[in-house]
């Protein structure tokens, strides 16, 4: 068990670097998917940019 | 100390960061109406600028530290780390979260929420609780980044972390957060390159993998025998179930944070600036990567910085540290690494604890200016008193925290306030975004009764809290109102399902107050 003497430590060890290889497997076979935006939400998206820069304006 | 080299980086580094700051500041502006039809912010820079929000000096230094005290199983909070707080935050949460933002035109966490429910009660109350604990968790980031100075360059505490503040406020006063885009994207991929090679180094020294995990495992019969009294098996082994030790590790850290990080206030803001799902997937990519190499890192060489001091100067980490595992992770990067990468690494974390002391001071400042204090007033200049008057307060409040607050108190101090926040809000926010037949009703009910769940926990039944403020000494005679495990039980293992239950049962017989609002909250969600 790569030296660790308890096998939920082995087994968080090994998850670990599942997850990650889980995460980058799904990051790129979803690289390019989901990116269409209606032009209704580039409007809403114009909005909410707009009020955010004024928020960032006071802080 | 080197100065020359110490100086020129420092040099370097600052100049590098003040041109990345000034171009994003100057696009940021320029681009204010046409960048969300034409640009992308890239994914890469997305994920590192959460990353680097994140995964800030608290997690590296304060976990770091706990993980050569306490060992490998806090791996299982990587494992959260990146399941939870990558996987279903980016894919569950934030998709759901970044329409429904836009939809209700909302920029703070607590103004989602209000708007969602058409509550300004749920906005104001969740901008109180992040007011008033935030400070909490800044403190333990700046706590973070005082020790790193204190131990690489032998600086007394007091002094640097009065230099530090001193730096930060006036990093975030001076609008620290706008434009941080690219110097966000800059200090995760340092932090990302840095912790690599100090993993790479870590294993390189003690002989490779397997001999280095054996070497730790080895090292069992070295368990000082306060830790063993309460469940320590060795820095390879999980502790002894049902012990104290073990509801330490699993219910506070790993759970606490795990979880607590879905229902972050100053993260679930982030999913907001994203233009599409597209980012958030390619981000989930990133990532996962990113808090692999960081918080995976911190506590593998955490904990084999047992072997590494027991090597060299024949004590065990928290010895060498004379007891505060805080500076555990920075002595051990002071007495092994070479002297040019304590330096270039003593720079990565001080800029990535302030990138997350401002992003911190920023969510303060807008739950004072606008959720706090809501209603579009028609003095400007009022908002921007308020605002940066909340900001000033919390400066000062999280700098008294941060010298009063004893030894070894960051990874403590983070998890409160995970919990909390997961206590508070994770269960209405889930159902938020989820269950349309979410009423005001519930949401309050689970948002107080999640609460006040946990601040009770902390007075009267968490044995480390308990102690501090003293209130069941003085009511009822003893420090924890119950005894054998329950002063070690995280409150948000009772807290969270007390919310969750009240959110649910309220709601159920309860009806929707505003059924438009739910529909134009779900619209194309």
């Amino acid at each position: 068990m790569l030296g660790l003497s308890d096998f939920s430590v082995f087994l968080s060890y090994s998850l670990v670097f599942l997850l990650a290889l889980t995460c980058i497997t799904y990051g790129l076979l979803k690289w390019n998917r989901e990116g269409e935006i209606s032009e209704e939400e580039i409007q809403e998206e114009k909005t909410w940019l707009r009020e955010e820069l004024e928020i960032e304006e006071k802080v | 100390m080197n100065m020359f080299l110490l100086s020129t980086l420092v040099i370097i580094y600052l100049t590098v960061i003040s041109y990345l700051g000034y171009r994003g500041y100057v696009e940021t502006k320029n681009a204010a109406d046409y960048m969300v039809g034409g640009r992308n912010i890239h994914p890469y820079i997305m994920a590192m600028s959460y990353g680097a929000t994140f995964i800030s000096t608290s997690a590296i230094v304060g976990f770091g530290g706990t993980a050569a005290l306490f060992g490998m199983s806090l791996l299982w909070l990587t494992v959260f780390n990146i399941g939870a707080g990558i996987f279903i935050a980016f894919i569950f949460y934030g998709k759901k979260t970044r329409r429904m933002g836009l939809n209700l035109d909302a920029h703070t966490f607590p103004e989602f929420l209000g708007k969602r429910l058409d509550s300004i009660f749920i906005q104001r109350f969740a901008g109180i609780i992040i007011f008033v604990f935030m400070p909490l968790y800044a403190a333990a980031v700046l706590i973070g980044a005082s020790r790193i100075i204190e131990g690489l360059l032998g600086v007394p505490y007091l002094y640097s972390i009065t230099v530090f503040s001193i730096l930060v406020a006036f990093y975030v006063i001076m609008g620290g957060l706008k434009g941080v885009m690219y110097t966000d994207a800059l200090q995760g991929s340092l932090m990302f390159f840095g912790m690599i090679f100090l993993l790479f180094i870590i294993y390189f020294k003690l002989g490779g993998i397997l001999d280095a995990h054996t070497s730790l495992t080895a090292l069992a019969d070295k368990v000082p025998d306060s830790l063993r009294a309460i469940g320590h098996q060795g820095w390879t082994a999980s502790p002894a179930s049902g012990t104290p030790l073990w509801w330490i590790v699993y219910s506070s850290l790993v759970l606490g944070v795990g979880i607590g990080v879905l229902a972050q206030p100053q993260l679930v803001v982030r999913y907001m600036t994203v233009k599409s799902n597209k980012e958030l997937n390619r981000a989930v990519a990133i990532g996962g990567l990113f808090i692999l190499m960081t918080t995976g890192t911190a506590f593998i060489v955490g904990a084999l910085s047992n072997v590494y001091f027991f090597r060299e100067f024949g004590e065990i980490a928290i010895q060498y540290a004379k007891g505060n595992s805080d500076k555990i992770i920075p002595l051990f990067i002071r007495e092994a690494m070479p002297s040019w990468f304590g330096y270039v690494f003593m720079l990565v974390i001080l800029s990535a604890g302030m990138s997350t002391l401002s992003s911190q001071f920023h969510t303060i400042g807008t739950a004072a200016g606008r959720d706090i204090i809501i209603g579009k007033s028609t003095n400007r200049n009022q908002d921007v008193i308020i605002t940066k008057a909340g900001i000033l307060v919390s400066i000062i409040l999280t700098v008294l925290l941060g010298i009063k607050m004893e030894p070894g108190i960051i990874a403590r101090a983070t998890a409160i306030f995970f919990g909390l926040m997961a206590s508070s809000f994770l269960a209405p926010y889930t159902a938020a975004i989820y269950w349309k037949k979410l009423t005001r009703k519930g949401a309050i009910a689970g948002i107080i009764s999640g609460v006040s769940t946990a601040v009770l926990m902390f007075l009267f039944m968490h044995g480390s809290e308990a102690k501090v403020f003293g209130i069941s000494q003085m009511f009822f005679g003893k420090t924890t109102l119950l005894g054998g495990v329950w002063p070690f039980v995280d409150p948000l293992v009772i807290a969270l399902p007390v919310s969750a239950l009240f959110t649910v049962a309220v709601s159920l017989y309860t009806e929707v107050e505003n059924p438009e609002t739910v529909e134009k909250s779900f619209k194309g969600v």
